[in-house]
Formats: structure tokens, sequence, C-alpha cells
């Protein structure tokens, strides 16, 4: 951290006057800490032991930039001591793992230190931070954008990812190369400028290196993958599609089979106004790609699969969300939003939302190399796969809609209604439980009594024979805005099928919020589950306490 | 023009990626090969501890790669199943095999394990844990076989009396240097092949998702020195050379079985529990 610094101060003082250093900067910042405080609860089966003596749980990052003209530098602290529960274990510690300075001119953008890349769709290359996952894959390294001309941009990056506190030393993970190109070809060829039909084309090659020392296995120490996209827009509908491909590489994830990997995603959409409709495509096989093959867990991913799923954020019908499954899935999305126009039958005064979302996931097919190998044996292909088939295996399906409607100058409600096939064997790994249908239920209705108060009210239903049974939640949110919001909750799994599980989860927060800080309370318990983000999945113990949040950005 | 130099130039670069690619042929895989070293000659021995349960989806293919090191390495690498945790607690049958232990319990509190299958290798401590996924069990059984050189032997000598199911061992301890450390010796016995169900995600290791008539390899049963073993040479000193001697009996459990059992012991430095050397003997030959 001292070299950077040393550079940082180097360069300000080189180029501008020191009083400019000051003055004619810009310094943004943002800081957060999220904190819980953890107490036994036997009807959650919490107990002293299982807290293991680390009542409270911190964590906490501030991130501050700062900016002179083309020059930027800026940093993260982070400290999680000890982390939330349900985060990893190697999230323990503090210190400054993001740190980075940065030149950038119209013609050519040079980062050093820790950068966050994404080309094309991340298919192949996708470093990013989640806070709420304790996610973060950052690059260490170097980070050099060109642009030629316009409409051509050039990126070209290599460097380390970030793997926890762990510093990179001794090969002990692999090293990142990238390179990704994109054209506008509306500004690159003469007379295109005007065209009815806007493209876009790209193309990308990543490798990675890291030292084969398996005592079993004879690995590929360098691993490439490439990417080619294309995105047409003509009028009010948008295509794009985005194929990948990855040579052999074994992993932990992949069971160490040496089959190739590939990927494709596609997407077509229309939109007016009033109207939008949306079909994806997507299909993975062995396409997990990471810095590190000894990794399955969260972490070290150089590329990333973007979910086609809707992300849902009303809490039963977020239950049970889809992650991800690298190793092989297919899947097809479709979404409808319309707006009833207003003085409609239908329609009202006001217009009447809906939205209606279907997707479905299903496993590919696996075939067996020959008649000897079992499918996915380590140190083999693993197994042979039509690129069109897909399998019977349905990881997760979802169809729902949603009518929103605003109905006086009060009273406002949202209606959804949500179907669902969700393979928990797969997703979560609970091997031999069946896979949970539901049909889940919410009616949200928001009454304002006051341009600035109003009071909102959640009931949801959640019916299931399989995993826990059914569940039930209120809420009530009383808000007066812009600075205070005032919730009481409960989630109550009165379908358990065993009775002494048939808990309720009872919640009691408020919130206050000033310029653009805010600090929250909650009181309660939280259940067991899944987050998710971006298909991206993390596993979130029962527990019980006061939670505490604050956050500040200037 | 723009469009061609732009390509050309494009092309160039990333066919420079694809140069650093490892196109791997059949074989895939390594020939094993490990024995021991020659008689008389003092090797360095690996303990893999695997901490397990038959709930646990991704611990079958764990156990295979336990079961390959150890065709690879031979007699130099001795496996441990430790079953405990969620995954490893009893419930209805198939899954109503308890292989628990109080031992195994403390020491998954102890290293804080948290995800299953983990393993530790030698219990050394690298980048502040010991705890390791199954990906990097090979690389670290190997680092250690080929880059730590041998401090110190264990001869365990087995005496077991099939009708009163009487053990007595003694076990000695010898150290290739002096040192003013402390070192522990831990004695544990385990049993090998017990059947029982195990839940599996991997068709390539057995049926998914129960194998019903899996075999747990290696369990570890129970401990015979206590839960930390004692000290080698009390709070004295270690001579280089010389042979520390532990004799221990016990009347091994009904159920167990015999021609499956063994013992295994291990040296342990006091201040960061890093094995130092192991041995493992069956009870019967």
């Amino acid at each position: 951290m001292r070299k950077l610094w040393i550079v940082f101060f180097l360069l300000a003082f080189t180029s501008v006057e020191a009083q400019d250093f000051l003055d004619k900067a810009q310094i943004n910042g943002s800081f957060q800490i999220d904190g819980q405080f953890y107490r036994p609860d036997d009807a959650l089966g919490i107990t002293d032991s299982i807290i293991g003596g680390r009542k409270l749980g911190l964590n906490g990052f501030g991130n501050i930039t700062y900016t002179l003209g083309k020059f930027s530098a800026g940093m993260r602290y982070e400290a999680f001591l000890t982390p939330l529960a349900g985060f990893d274990p190697l999230q323990e510690g503090n210190g400054f793992p993001y740190l980075w300075a940065s030149y950038q001119t119209d013609f050519v953008g040079v980062t050093v230190g820790n950068f966050y890349e994404q080309f094309g769709n991340g298919l192949i290359l996708r470093s990013y931070e989640e806070w709420t996952l304790g996610y973060d894959n950052s690059i260490n390294g170097m980070r050099v954008i060109l642009r030629p001309s316009a409409g051509i941009t050039i990126k070209g990056v290599y460097g380390t990812q970030r793997y926890f506190w762990q510093k990179y030393e001794n090969g002990n993970r692999g090293i990142v190369r990238g390179l990704d190109a994109e054209v506008d070809l509306n500004q690159t060829i003469k007379g295109w400028e005007s065209a009815p039909v806007r493209v876009l084309v790209g193309a990308s090659g990543v490798s990675k290196y890291q030292k084969d020392n398996d005592p079993l296995y004879n690995l590929p120490e360098n691993v490439g993958a490439w990417a080619g996209r294309v995105n047409l827009s003509a009028g009010k509908f948008n295509f794009a599609t985005e194929y990948a491909y990855k040579i052999n590489d074994p992993s932990a994830l992949n069971n160490f089979i040496y089959r190739e990997g590939q990927a494709v995603l596609s997407s077509l959409s229309y939109s007016q106004p009033g109207l939008g409709v949306v079909l994806q495509l997507k299909r993975v096989d062995n396409f997990s790609y990471k810095s590190d093959r000894r990794v399955n867990g969260n972490a070290v991913d150089i590329n990333f699969i973007p979910p086609i799923n809707r992300v849902h954020s009303y809490s039963l019908a977020a239950r049970y969300p889809y992650a991800t499954q690298p190793n092989g899935e297919m899947g097809l999305q479709f979404q409808l939003n319309y707006k009833i126009p207003k003085g409609s039958a239908l329609g009202g005064k006001y217009g009447t939302g809906i939205a209606v979302n279907f997707s479905q996931v299903n496993d590919i097919v696996r075939n067996p190399v020959n008649d000897t190998t079992l499918v996915n044996t380590s140190g083999t292909l693993g197994y042979t796969s039509d690129f069109f088939k897909v399998s019977d295996s349905v990881f997760f399906r979802d169809f729902n809609i949603e009518i929103e409607k605003k109905i006086n100058s009060k009273w406002k409600a949202v209606i959804q209604y949500m179907n669902l096939h969700y393979d928990i064997a797969t997703i979560e790994g609970h091997a031999g439980e069946p896979a949970v249908k539901a049909h889940i239920g919410v009616l949200d209705l928001t009454h304002k009594f006051t341009s600035r108060k109003s009071l909102r009210m959640e009931l949801q239903g959640l019916f299931t024979e399989q995993d826990e049974g059914d569940w039930a939640a209120a809420m009530l949110e009383y808000s007066i805005a812009p600075r205070w919001f005032f919730n009481v909750a409960d989630q109550y799994n009165y379908g358990h099928p065993e009775a002494d599980k048939r808990n309720h989860y009872y919640t009691v927060s408020m919130g206050y919020l000033k310029e653009s800080t805010r600090v929250a309370l909650t009181y309660g318990r939280q259940s067991e589950g899944v987050v998710c983000v971006g298909g991206v999945c993390r596993q979130v113990p029962a527990s019980s306490g006061l939670t505490i949040t604050v956050s500040t950005n200037f | 023009m723009k469009i061609k130099s732009f390509s050309l130039i494009l092309f160039v670069l990333l066919s420079g990626f694809f140069v650093s690619c490892d196109k791997i042929d059949p074989p895939y895989t390594t020939q094993g090969g490990g024995g021991g070293g020659e008689p008389e000659e003092v090797v360095q021995k690996v303990l893999l501890e695997d901490y397990t349960g038959h709930k646990c989806v991704n611990c079958p293919a764990a156990a295979k790669l336990a079961g390959d090191l150890k065709e690879v390495y031979g007699d130099q690498l001795i496996v441990m199943a430790v079953h405990t945790g969620v995954f490893a607690e009893p419930e209805n049958p198939p899954f109503d095999l308890d292989l628990r232990t109080s031992y195994g319990d403390q020491w998954r509190e102890q290293y804080n394990i948290i995800g299953f299958p983990s393993g530790l290798i030698n219990r050394r401590i690298e980048q502040g844990s010991a705890v390791l996924s199954s990906g990097r069990w090979g690389e670290k059984v190997m680092d250690i076989i080929e880059n730590v050189q041998p401090q110190a032997s264990i001869d365990i000598q087995t005496d077991f009396d099939e009708q009163t199911r009487n053990l007595a061992l003694i076990v000695n301890s010898k150290f290739l240097g002096s040192t003013n450390e402390t070192y522990f010796l831990q004695v544990l016995l385990t049993e090998d092949s017990i059947q029982g169900a195990q839940r599996n995600n991997n068709t390539a290791v057995g049926d998914v998702p129960t194998i019903e008539d899996y075999y747990h390899r290696h369990v570890l049963r129970q401990d015979i020195n206590g839960l930390n073993g004692e000290a080698v040479n009390g709070t004295e000193a270690i001579v280089a050379n010389e042979v520390y001697t532990h004799n221990y009996s016990l009347t091994l459990n009904a159920n167990y079985k015999t021609q499956h059992c063994s013992v295994i012991a291990f040296l342990y430095r006091i201040s960061d529990n890093e094995i130092l050397q192991v041995e493992e003997k069956h009870i019967v030959d």
C-alpha cells in the first residue's frame, strides 16, 4: 500500500501544482457497517455452542475515490471482524484489498492496482464485487483501454484475482490475461452512420496460467477461452447474442474432466411505450472458469454466467432463488410488460400495469464417452452432449404474473401470483429431497395519508407440500418521507412437517435517513435460506438478535 | 480500410492468446507407484483427515479422491475419515448410522470447519488456516511427501486377543534430532469399510442421490490416549535417536470388525499442532 501512495503522490505533484492537488480535486466516498448481535434461540436450534462465542458479527467497508482531471485513484478498506453468520470464515480479517490509480484520456485509459472489468456479457471475463454475498473477484494487475477511433474500443487486462485475504505469492493461484475488442460498425463504416440497423460486434480472448502441481492428473497450465458477440438493433427490436468456448479445464468444480466448455446467450426484445417483450435463451456446458482450479466455492471466478430468471423482491417469492449451474444448464425466459392505457375499461383513471414472466432451466443431456466409463468420471473427457438436446431434468421453473394498479390518489395495489418448480437437490445440494412445487401469492397495498406519510401492507402465502411446507407472511411499514420508516413483519412456517419447527420469524425494524446517511435497526429472527445475486448464492443460517446497518456516501 | 487494419491487429493479438493454451491429450492421469521407501529407511508420511458425513453429497467424490491419492502414495499416505457436523447426524433409516465421535466434533470446532468435505493434511497451517477443500488435497500431500524431510519415526506393535478383544499396544517414537519443543503423541483407532447409506450427487462415484451400500472408509472410531494425546517425553527435552515407548491397552468395542480396525499414531508439535510424523498398523495381520 505504501508503494501505491508514493506513486500516487509522485503523479499528483509532478503534473499539477500542489494547490491544485487539493482545490481542483474531487473526492467521493461511501461507507457501510453491517452489524449483528446474535443470541441463543432454542426454538430455532441456535445454542451457545453454535454461536461459538462470536456474539457479534461486523462487516464494514469504506470506499474513497480521488479525481483530479484525467487522474484518479481510490481505495477500499474492509473489516470483517468477525464476519456475519453465513459469510465464508475466510472473510475474517481487515485491510485494504482494493487500491488503484488510473489515467484516462479519450484515446487511452490505464489502470494499475485493483480493478473490475467485464468483456461482453461476462461469459469469459467479469470481475465484480457484491457486498451482500461477500463476493469480490477483483483483478490486481494492469488494464489498458484504447480507443483508436470512434466506435472502436480495445481492452487488455492481466493480473491475479482476489481470494479473500490471501496474498498472491509463489503461484498460489492462477494469473489471468485477457483482451477484448468491440466495434460499433455504424460509427466505423462510412455510409452506415444513419443506417436503420445498428450493429455492434465484439470478440474477446482470455487465458489463465496456473502451475500443475497435481499428483493425479496431467493438468493444462494455460487454459484459453474466447467469445464472439453481436448486437443488432432496428427500431423497436433488439437482438443480442454471444457464444463462448473454452478448452479443457479440469477443476474441482467439474470433477476434473477434460471436456471443452461452451456457452451461448441470446436475447430478442421488442419495446415501445406501454409494451415490452423479451425472450432470452441460454445454454451452458462445462463452463466454470476459475483462476484457481482447486476452488469449488464462490471465489476466483474469471467469468460470469448471467441468470435469465426474474429476481423477486417479496420475501416468500424470493425464498427459492435459482443459482446458476456452471457445469451445465439450458434455459429460456419470456417477459411481457404491458400497461393497459388510462381511460380504458381495465386501465381506469391511471392505467394498469401487467407483467407476465416465464422462465425454465433444465439440465443438459450427458452421454458416456464410451461403454466402460461412467458419466463425469475424473480424468476422462467426462461426457458427450448434443448441443440442441434438452434433458428432462428440470432445475427451475417460474411462472409469475404481476398486476400493479393505482386505485386512486390514496391507494395503490400490487398483486402477484407465482408458480414455482425448484430442484432443491441440485440447487441447494439437498440430495434425495423432492423438487419444491409451490404456489405463491402476494398482495401489496399502499395507502398514502399525505404526500409524506404512507402505510404499506404486504400479505404473502407460500403453499407447498415439499421442503418446509407452507408459509404465511405479513408486513406493515409506516413511512414518513424522506426521513423515517417503521416496520413490523412476521413469517410463519405454519406448515412445517415437524410440529416443533413451526416457528414465527418476527422482526421489528426502523430506519432513519438524513442527507445521504442511513441508519437501520432490526430486531428479531431470520429464517434459514439462500441469498442470490446474479445467480450467485450464499446460504444464510437461521439467526436471532439485533441487526444494525449504517451507511453513508459523499 | 480502417476495419481491415483493425481486424488484422485483433486477429494477431487473439492468436497470441491461443498460443498460450495447453490442450491435454490422453492419458490424463499420472501413474501411481508410491510405497513407503526401503525397509529401515525413515520416510515422511502424511495424515489426510477427511471431514465428512453420510448426508454430505460431495463427500463420496472426496473419499474417492483420497483413495486415488492412496493408490499413488501407498503407505506414505494415511487417510482418516472424521464423521462430524450436521451431515453426519443420524436420522431415519437408511441414514441411522452414527459414526460421530466427540473428538471429531471438537476438532471440527477447533479448526472452524464449516464446508464439507474439508481436509486437514498433517494439520499444517498455511495462510492462517489448516482447512483445505478437496481440490487442494493432492497438491498438499505431494508437497509434503516430496519436500519435507522426516524428523521422527513411529513404530506400532499390536497384540490382539480375539477371545477377550483386548488390544495391547506398544508405540515407539524416535526423533532424528534433539529438540526442546514439546511434542505430543496421539493414538487413535479407525475402522475401515463400514457399510451404510451415503448421499451422493456424482454419477461417476455411485448412485444418485443415495448409495445404499456405500463403504465408509478409514472411519475414526475412538481415541486411545485422550483427546490431545500425551507428551512424548513429559516436560523433558527430546533427545535424538532415543526411543520413547508408550504402552496402551483397551478392550475393543464388540461392534467393531477387528479385521478392519487399525491404529493410527502421530506426533505433533504442541505450539501449532502440526503433525511431524504418522504411522498406521492393522490390529490383526
